[in-house]
């Protein structure tokens, strides 16, 4: 049992003996909330140094190893585990970790570099403080032309599951979402529309089968199998869906997983309107994200942007053109 | 006063009347525009216009003044009624905010956060009473405590596994049997002199400057407990929301909950959108009752004018918007739990419900019953109990230790009946500690670390932690606000009431 136990230091002296004793008998605190929060956090399912470090961003003022309560020091059904310099939480040690973004969390198998199955390599990172707020724009990357619109997943929107994905070549536009598990989903939240039947082609790479259920505006418009494009991940393939009634001016798809293999990377998705009457012109009203206006991604070259966030920040879907600090140091340096 | 017949809904708590009436032979748009430049300063979006619009035309033949009525309630409900900036794009598309769809794929657990508000005096919730290595600390405690000291053979015994203390006997304030018994059991633990601490610090350092925080302030410490965070890295936000916010990125189902009202340690980074709810112990007022409208309608139309907005809106409509159509999901989702709980479904037979500090731990346990039918499988509980802050005396603070003791013991009952014993953990805090010296009035005063604290720990069987934090000092006033969570449901009710 991990109870009946006092913790912390009760004072050696209750006088002015004491280091910690100021002003008529008050006594400088010795262990910080922190530590209690930290086994709490670490029996929760928080691991690793970034997370803790986002819970507590005050943990890095204190010696983790001897000032921290781990959760197996205070929880009997955490298993313990050595106290390390951790980054990703995937129980690698960051000097022998090549692949330090690792999301323990995904519960995938992790080898003694520290990597899981096709997870690509990453130098060593710095632990970053305090992620901010993103949300992840929605901008097409071309007006409508003619019966066509088509639009970039990676600007698109998409749950903490999944993330922008650069690593595996052949995607159109500045990388792809790498979808997460059952229930993930990409949503693009003001496509340009026309009422009548419309076609939804989505451009993507699978290994396997990850069938996907199809909404628009929240309403069922079909399942679409996502077959394997391929053997390796560099292979894109493309599937489609016929939509009868499609809404007349704008419309939300959303894809979502539905099956325990998750989603396939999503590269794109052309909308083909089967009538030829002249497309709308590209909505004044264009997103549904409250958010960042995009000029960010003017700030460095597409593909260090893409690749800067990928590598480092997208883990914890910091806003990159929040950091354009560490941006601009990272690129200096 | 009866409400006037003429008009809908109950005005008689009302501190204005819509009295604005349309000029006679008005058109619809002709009386939309006046009431558009008086309420919004001329910055109706025209999605906002075109559904109000809709809206009047439906009445505006009938009866002129009732479709006036009722444009005036929605335009007290959009962004630009109640932010200044720039034209606010809508798409009149209601934002899509949804509960969880899915069952959980993991086992539930859940941190209950007490918080004893006002200071409490931890320096008498535990005591060395012997066993000590090289001198009688009880002699020492009871030098330093003078009249504040408890008499050893009051205290209830037991006994420290850890070896790392001065002293291996320690003995509980008499109120709190059933910190004893947890204790025993291996169900708690106790952590001593816990506070919040920007850094190692002792009395040689310039703690004052270096420690970041106002100290020995009721309102400064209870809030920097609850945030942790004295370097504000990631500001607004408090220690419970930032660690449901890593568990729902993980792929948990999350909530953070307070009790009738809304706490800071709940509130996670805005990028993250973890849910919050507001337990209500006493039921939930109807805020769509009495409006013009029938109920539903008013509802589903304020949401139309918060839908979806543009990228090139104002942050203060936007976020407006999205705080306005959150809260009123949360708003539903909480009338759904209540109506199921009213219809007995998570009836809890037996359960002592005497007073506040109970009726609060009641109702935790009763929405933790429903945690299926929220679908969560991680959650952070707040509760609070006050009038810890005794300068004049500790008389009252045997009879504050034996409430908390009391819901505690109901409390940890009811959850080992529902079989949530091992997955819960219950922490333990103040404001700070007090001192160890008394004052002059025979109580003691603000201090820092808590000396003592206590939490309990738990372990798998049990995870019951009561931590103490104190930190410190210097009376400021009497700033009672440790109950500043409160501010949150206060905004909550900010939304504008359909029923003007």
């Amino acid at each position: 049992m991990n109870g009946g136990k006092i913790l912390g230091e009760y004072p050696e002296h209750l006088s002015e003996k004491s280091d910690y004793w100021v002003r008529r008998g008050r006594l400088i605190p010795t262990t910080p909330w922190d530590s209690i929060w930290n086994g709490i956090a670490e029996w929760m399912g928080v691991k690793g140094d970034r997370d803790l470090e986002f819970v507590l961003p005050n943990r890095v003022n204190f010696d983790k190893c001897s000032k921290m309560f781990r959760g197996h020091d205070l929880f009997l059904n955490v298993p313990y585990s050595p106290c390390i310099d951790d980054y990703d939480g995937d129980g690698v040690e960051d000097s022998l970790d090549q692949c330090n973004d690792t999301e323990y969390w995904n519960g995938e198998t992790v080898n003694s570099n520290g990597c899981q199955d096709n997870q690509p390599t990453t130098p060593i990172q710095a632990p970053i403080s305090t992620p901010s707020t993103q949300t992840p724009v929605s901008n097409p990357t071309s007006a409508p032309v003619g019966n066509i619109v088509e639009y970039e997943a990676e600007y698109a929107t998409w749950d903490v599951s999944s993330k922008i994905g650069t690593s595996n070549t052949g995607f159109t536009g500045e990388g792809y979402v790498n979808m997460g598990g059952n229930g993930s989903w990409v949503e693009w939240p003001t496509v340009t529309s026309r009422s009548g039947t419309c076609t939804l082609i989505f451009r993507y790479a699978s290994t396997n089968q990850r069938q996907a259920l199809i909404t628009i505006d929240g309403n069922y418009a079909g399942i679409v199998d996502f077959e394997a494009a391929g053997t390796t991940w560099t292979e894109y393939g493309e599937d489609s869906l016929v939509v009868a009634d499609c809404p007349s001016s704008t419309m939300t798809i959303r894809l979502e997983a539905i099956t325990s293999n998750g989603g396939p990377n999503v590269d794109s998705i052309k909308v083909v309107f089967s009538e030829s009457t002249s497309v709308p012109s590209y909505p004044s009203v264009s997103t549904s994200s409250p958010t960042n206006s995009p000029t960010i991604h003017e700030s460095v070259s597409p593909t260090a942007f893409v690749s800067f966030c990928s590598l480092k920040f997208e883990p914890l879907k910091i806003d990159c053109c929040l950091l354009k600090l560490s941006h601009v140091y990272f690129f200096l340096l | 006063m009866e409400a006037c017949p003429t008009e809908e809904g109950i005005t008689n708590g009302g501190q204005g009347y819509l009295t604005y009436t349309v000029p006679s032979g008005a058109t619809v748009d002709e009386a939309l525009d006046d009431l558009a430049l008086l309420l919004t300063g001329g910055k109706l979006s025209m999605t906002n216009r075109g559904i109000i619009r809709s809206v009047m035309n439906q009445y505006y033949t009938s009866d002129k003044n009732k479709a006036t009525r009722i444009a005036q309630q929605l335009l007290l409900a959009t962004p630009e009624f109640h932010t200044w900036g720039s034209l606010h794009f809508n798409s009149g598309v209601q934002r899509q905010i949804e509960g969880y769809t899915q069952p959980p794929l993991h086992s539930y657990k859940s941190v209950v956060f007490f918080f004893m508000g006002g200071g409490a005096d931890s320096y008498n919730m535990i005591v060395p009473t012997g066993g000590c290595s090289h001198k009688d600390m009880y002699a020492e405690y009871a030098n330093a405590r003078g009249p504040l000291a408890l008499a050893k053979d009051t205290l209830l015994s037991i006994t420290d596994n850890s070896g790392k203390q001065l002293c291996s006997q320690f003995g509980i304030h008499p109120s709190f049997k059933t910190l004893q018994e947890l204790y025993n059991s291996g169900d708690a633990n106790f952590y001593m002199n816990v506070g919040i601490l920007s850094e190692p610090l002792t009395k040689a350092d310039d703690w004052v400057t270096r420690s970041k925080i106002r100290l020995f302030a009721h309102n400064h410490m209870t809030r920097e407990q609850l945030a942790l965070d004295p370097h504000d890295m990631n500001p607004g936000t408090g220690v419970g929301g930032r660690l449901l916010d890593i568990l729902k990125r993980n792929g948990y189902q999350t909530s953070g909950n307070t009790v009738d009202g809304s706490s800071l340690l709940n509130v996670g980074d805005s990028y993250y959108s973890n849910p919050t709810s507001t337990i209500s112990a006493g039921g939930i007022s109807l805020i769509d009752n009495i409006s013009s409208l029938p109920p539903n309608e008013m509802m589903n139309l304020v949401k139309q004018l918060n839908g979806n907005g543009d990228d090139s809106n104002s942050l203060l409509g936007d976020t407006w918007s999205q705080r306005l159509s959150q809260s009123l999901h949360e708003y539903e989702t909480a009338l759904e739990i209540n109506e199921a709980i009213q219809s007995g479904v998570f009836n809890m037979n037996g359960y002592p419900n005497k007073d506040a500090l109970d009726k609060q731990f009641f109702s935790v346990a009763q929405y933790m019953k429903s945690r299926h039918m929220r679908k969560v499988d991680r959650e952070v509980y707040v509760v609070g109990q006050g009038s810890y802050d005794m300068h004049g005396s500790l008389e009252t603070l045997a009879g504050q230790f034996l409430q908390a003791n009391n819901a505690l013991a109901n409390f940890v009952k009811e959850l080992k009946d529902q079989g949530l014993w091992e997955d819960t953990v219950i922490v333990m805090g103040s404001d700070f500690g007090r001192s160890i010296s008394p004052n002059s009035n025979g109580g003691s005063d603000h201090a820092w670390g808590v000396s003592i604290l206590s939490t309990p720990f738990l372990n798998i069987d049990t995870h019951y932690d009561i931590i103490f934090s104190s930190l410190l000092f210097q009376l400021l006033g009497k700033l009672l606000d440790y109950w500043w969570w409160i501010e949150w449901w206060e905004n909550t009710r900010r939304v504008p009431r359909a029923s003007i």
